[in-house]
């Protein structure tokens, strides 16, 4: 059970480095904000996986309260960008 | 669209949050669920004047089992479209055609539109850009013909019908 | 059960990976909306419900996250195209017709 975890979390890792290639390369602002976005769902899913390898309640609350910030964090950068003017 | 009054409303507000306060603190003891009765009263009398399209007649019996219906329905569609995504995604040349289609829906509700809308985002393929009293912008990664037509046909058709069992 | 969670944490991590492919490989913005937030947003349900299904006791909170992930990740991509479009973020050259004018329905 314990090298499972191990094998799913480091392919979850893979795809984080994967996404934090295109937040550093990303041609324009919003391509930033999409990685972004989508590294915030994986990290819940990772943090879901580590809150059952260290069976640890608490940790599940975490990752609630994450992914609702992360919503709403992008929620507020998005209607940023609608308003905002382009300076790249 | 004023279709129910203030009482109604909040309590269809109250139901929906003390069932979600019930399931955010899940395994409750009795004085977070005193808690959680006075604080879902206090948040629907605010909120009700807002959520006017909802009243105690959305909890009517066939309005629950079309949106139990759904569920699974929109469970397939995702894993369905997703594997169409994966094999893109996986093919060395990537077959992509993509385009900005308009495509019409019949549905009146806000909230009708904003399921619709929500579940074309989330299958994989097409995603809502913007929606425009009754036309939906959907941009996809891969369409054969882009007449407004086809679109509604392939893209809303298979939602709607199932769609206006609960809502309208 | 417990069958049945790991089948679903490996289908999880896999479409988050293939998902995170799809976002280093798509040539513009909107498509790499399509394939990455969604396959990502399948993929953390998956591997989250997997989780509830490996530890039953905690069943009910996964699938109050899950639900959660499942219900805003279409809205925030959503706001984003949007946002996007109107920021003026070029479409790539395969696509072949875009309908939609930002300007004129920002009047409406």
């Amino acid at each position: 059970m314990t090298i499972l975890i191990w094998i799913w979390s480091i392919i979850l890792s893979i795809s984080i480095i994967l996404v934090l290639y295109r937040c550093i390369k990303g041609p324009s602002l919003p391509d930033r904000v999409i990685a972004l976005d989508m590294f915030t769902t994986i990290t819940t899913g990772l943090l879901v996986l580590i809150a059952h390898f260290l069976n640890n309640y608490v940790l599940l609350d975490v990752s609630l309260v994450y992914a609702l910030l992360a919503f709403i964090s992008v929620i507020a950068i998005a209607r940023y960008l609608e308003s905002a003017k382009r300076g790249d | 669209m004023n279709n129910s009054n203030y009482f109604s409303r909040w309590v269809f507000g109250f139901i929906i949050l003390l069932l979600l306060w019930l399931a955010f603190t899940f395994p409750f003891s009795l004085p977070e669920l005193y808690t959680g009765i006075v604080v879902a009263a206090f948040t629907a009398l605010l909120t009700a004047k807002y959520f006017d399209e909802f009243g105690i007649s959305s909890f009517a019996p066939g309005k629950i089992l079309g949106l139990l219906i759904y569920i699974p329905i929109i469970l397939w569609e995702i894993i369905k479209a997703n594997i169409e995504v994966a094999i893109i995604v996986l093919s060395p040349s990537l077959p992509i055609e993509p385009a900005i289609v308009t495509a019409k829906t019949k549905l009146k509700s806000n909230i009708g539109k904003m399921f619709l809308a929500n579940s074309i985002t989330l299958t994989p393929g097409t995603l809502t850009v913007d929606i425009i009293k009754d036309t939906y912008f959907i941009h996809c990664i891969k369409i054969a013909k882009t007449d407004e037509k086809y679109a509604t046909d392939s893209i809303i058709g298979k939602f709607e019908k199932h769609l206006r069992r609960f809502v309208k | 059960m417990f069958i049945i969670g790991v089948i679903l944490i490996t289908i999880g991590v896999t479409f988050s990976t293939l998902g995170a492919l799809g976002l280093v490989r798509m040539p513009d913005l909107y498509n790499r909306l399509q394939t990455s937030t969604k396959a990502t947003t399948l993929g953390a349900f998956s591997t989250i419900i997997g989780v509830g299904f490996l530890n039953p006791a905690w069943l009910i909170k996964t699938i109050v996250i899950a639900t959660f992930i499942l219900l805003t990740a279409p809205i925030s991509s959503h706001n984003l195209a949007r946002a996007s479009h109107k920021w003026g973020i070029p479409l790539s050259d395969k696509t072949s017709v875009d309908k939609y004018d930002s300007k004129s329905g920002k009047k409406e």
